[in-house]
């Protein structure tokens, strides 16, 4: 009986000595687990789901906290990104044209172009996860928004998350953001010209045509009575040249009230013309300058 | 926003009207035995001055997002009275060479 009873408390000794020493040991496995989960190896669709979700959460803090260096780290290799309501470069040279991006050093552009923009995200509603795939809504606001007076504006997000990177990301505006954007372009483009679509702005426009237009047209008829001056022709035909430049100059300031074209893309145009314009003007002055000087002595 | 092309159009655009300035400042010490010369070149260096502002005024509305405010329609204005000097200028021009001629 003795015996029994010894054996049996040696037993309970075991056991609880070996339970006191499993409870630390369970539970600094768990803390492991719980500190990186990246180390799971087996996953379920519930931690798969985790996981995806997890990952897009990091790229949004990323991108909120302006840091495009994480938010790149977050992508595979070979990942695309599809930017189509265009939000990170609204209207620009480089960016015409080119809504997908498909290398690292295009991803980064695109990353840097919308810290540039002062990108700020956040979810609303939940996160849908089928296998790899996660689509979410979220509100986006980039300084352009800001300008518009639309900030923020509701955007459709499909992402499909492998290995704990994104392989390819989706984001457009939706429809109800899109047509509040146009509108505000539209608004925002009738703002600076309305004036000159009634009144005083647009007799100053016509002014601006008449007076290059006038000038050509001198300069045509002047141009045969010069005719027999030597050297003359050529830096008058270039005088021709400049004025024409600045008549389409001013012509495009015409075109850019009317039509709802990005202010950049007509106005690149407008620009280089006045460089143009710019040009033949110190050409043409050299050459006179050299006519003028010579003429009198002869 | 501002790209690089934009960049580069705009200065390249500014440094050509400021070489201009800088040729119409020094040549028009040349010009000044001959007479009636002076006010057309004068007008000359008006309009340049004119363009580069206009040019000037467009970089920054666009660049900074000004483009619905005033600076807009100010650089068209600009761009308008450039062409008004320029014509001015050459009607002026005119005159004084078929004077010149005709002595």
């Amino acid at each position: 009986m003795r015996k029994r009873l010894r054996s049996a408390l040696r037993y309970v000794t075991l056991v609880i000595v070996l339970t006191l020493l499993a409870v630390p040991l369970i539970s600094a496995f768990t803390q492991i687990a719980e500190q990186s989960p990246r180390t799971v190896k087996i996953r379920g669709q519930g931690q798969v789901r985790e996981d995806a979700i997890s990952v897009i959460a990091d790229f949004d803090s990323a991108l909120n906290a302006h840091n495009p260096d994480a938010a790149l780290a977050l992508f595979s290799n070979g990942a695309v990104v599809s930017d189509l309501s265009n939000i990170a470069c609204l209207w620009g040279p480089p960016c015409w044209g080119q809504l997908v991006f498909t290398t690292t050093v295009q991803i980064r552009g695109w990353l840097e172009q919308l810290v540039k923009e002062g990108i700020q995200v956040k979810e609303i509603g939940n996160y849908r996860v089928m296998a790899a795939n996660v689509t979410w809504d979220l509100q986006v606001t980039v300084d352009e928004y800001r300008r518009l007076d639309v900030a923020p504006l509701v955007a459709n997000a499909q992402a499909v998350v492998q290995d704990w990177k994104i392989k390819s990301l989706t984001i457009s505006l939706d429809q109800e953001s899109t047509k509040k954007l146009a509108l505000a372009y539209a608004a925002h483009l009738q703002t600076p010209y309305s004036i000159l679509a009634s009144g005083v702005g647009f007799g100053i426009l016509l002014l601006g045509l008449v007076f290059p237009g006038a000038a050509v047209y001198y300069i045509s008829r002047v141009k045969d009575l010069f005719a027999t001056v030597p050297g003359l022709k050529r830096p008058w035909i270039l005088l021709q040249a400049g004025v024409i430049s600045l008549f389409i100059a001013v012509l495009l300031v015409g075109i850019r009230s009317t039509v709802r074209a990005p202010p950049s893309s007509l106005g690149i145009i407008q620009y280089m013309v006045v460089v143009l314009t710019g040009f033949f003007f110190l050409a043409a002055m050299v050459l006179m300058k050299r006519v003028w000087l010579v003429a009198p002595n002869d | 926003m501002i790209s690089a092309y934009l960049y580069g159009v705009v200065t390249l655009g500014l440094l050509i009207l400021i070489l201009t300035l800088f040729y119409i400042s020094r040549v028009r010490s040349l010009f000044a035995a001959v007479p009636r010369l002076e006010r057309p070149w004068l007008l000359f260096e008006g309009g340049v001055i004119l363009l580069f502002a206009s040019l000037l005024v467009a970089a920054i509305s666009d660049s900074f997002g000004l483009n619905s405010g005033l600076l807009g329609p100010v650089g068209n204005v600009l761009l308008v009275l450039t062409a008004f000097f320029i014509l001015w200028a050459m009607v002026t021009m005119k005159r004084v060479w078929t004077i010149s001629e005709s002595d």
